[in-house]
């Protein structure tokens, strides 16, 4: 009997599945089914987007911070200001590219591609594609940028490990750029979702984008990706309450009209029971 | 074997050398595109803009028309050779005398033996 009880007591507080552990002997069904100490087994919720997740080269002697996934609050919409029939391994390449040998450039910056028609059209094929993984830091803010953040995110930022830059090749350290006059690094705790695509206005700096006489607006289905993909990232990242823009951060015409439709970004989010600031 | 490996770095320098728009080159195709948005009608659209780019802007008139008056400023150029593919380069345009880093560069591409404006990428770090 007390070994019984013994047993019932490990069970409880040391629960080990057989994946986790071979050897070990795994707790019959019954202690399951009578643990008054398990929670309920609740379903998962069915993803709300797919999300693809295509291999992307990366250069291997780039720097690059992995942070804790905690630490992130916000996410920030881009456009790609290319063509909206790039793709995410076209992106992926370019910023690649971009680089030089003294200061090459790990991957593609943001973390999610949206591929969409513009309004009217058919092509490309509407699909969510993931860049860099979640755990690293973006490159998309810019370097200088800085802002306000809520108390919990300054305390998860503080933390010994928080944020650990390095490359491949040598050891990760502490980053020591997390804060400046009391402001947090935005690469660092926000998630960045571009929009491929152009959706600022023509200018001599920007060619292909809208003619005043034509202003172009992301389509619906465009606004109904981004606000499912927030929703879902919300879902995964609850700390995630927060939705901004690139020119929030920095003195660009990033994301253009698309910025106007934040809002509307929000009420779909909201549909599927997502709250956003 | 170090001779060898010499000669083919040497080459390998050179032809990439050889593939880099030079500043004159660059300098000659965006003194075009300032025609264009100056609605100067003696410039042709493809001279100035690859095949691909004037088919994704609405064709050779959307591109001539619809420019808004900017005030004129000097620039230097700044050019990146793409890594990997020797046919294109990454134009950005800095205001001259400045330091002011742009948000975006230009793509420029090698078509017909001629470098073209093909699009533009943000790259904010």
């Amino acid at each position: 009997m007390k070994k019984v009880l013994l047993l019932l007591m490990m069970a409880t507080a040391f629960p080990v599945s057989a994946k986790d552990c071979v050897q070990c002997v795994t707790a019959p069904s019954w202690l399951t089914i009578f643990n008054p100490f398990s929670l309920p087994n609740v379903p998962e919720p069915e993803p709300l987007i797919e999300i693809r997740t295509p291999t992307l080269p990366r250069d291997a002697g780039a720097s690059y911070c992995r942070r804790n996934e905690e630490v992130v609050d916000t996410i920030v919409f881009h456009h790609t200001q290319t063509s909206s029939t790039s793709t995410v391994q076209n992106i992926n390449t370019m910023h690649l590219d971009r680089g030089s040998a003294a200061d090459p450039w790990l991957m593609i910056g943001y973390h999610y591609t949206i591929n969409s028609p513009y309004t009217g059209g058919t092509v490309p094929t509407p699909v969510v594609n993931q860049g860099r993984p979640f755990n690293l830091a973006g490159s998309h803010a810019g370097t200088n940028a800085y802002r306000a953040a809520d108390a919990e995110t300054n305390r998860l930022m503080a933390e010994d490990g928080a944020i650990r830059c390095g490359t491949a090749t040598g050891p990760l350290e502490e980053a020591d750029d997390k804060f400046r006059n009391g402001l947090v690094k935005a690469n660092y705790n926000t998630v960045a979702i571009a929009v491929i695509g152009n959706y600022a206005k023509r200018t001599s700096e920007n060619p292909s984008g809208w003619r005043p006489s034509n202003p172009r607006y992301p389509s619906a289905g465009t606004i109904e990706m981004a606000g499912k993909l927030a929703c879902e990232l919300q879902r995964k990242h609850p700390r995630l309450k927060t939705i901004k823009w690139h020119s929030f951060y920095n003195s660009t015409d990033c994301p253009g009209l698309l910025k106007d439709r934040i809002p509307q970004i929000k009420a779909v989010a909201a549909r599927f029971g997502c709250t956003f600031n | 074997m170090h001779i060898q490996l010499s000669i083919i770095a040497g080459l390998l320098c050179t032809t990439l050398a050889w593939a880099q728009p030079k500043q004159e080159e660059i300098k000659q195709l965006f003194a075009k595109y300032e025609q264009i948005i100056d609605g100067k009608k003696d410039v042709k659209v493809y001279d100035v803009f690859t095949k691909k780019f004037v088919a994704e802007s609405g064709g050779e008139k959307s591109v001539m028309e619809g420019w808004e008056k900017e005030k004129k400023v000097s620039y230097d150029f700044s050019i990146k050779p793409s890594r990997m593919n020797k046919d294109m380069a990454y134009v950005q345009r800095i205001p001259a005398g400045t330091k002011q880093k742009p948000h975006s560069s230009f793509i420029v591409v090698k078509e017909q033996g001629q470098w073209r404006i093909e699009g533009t990428i943000g790259d904010e770090q």
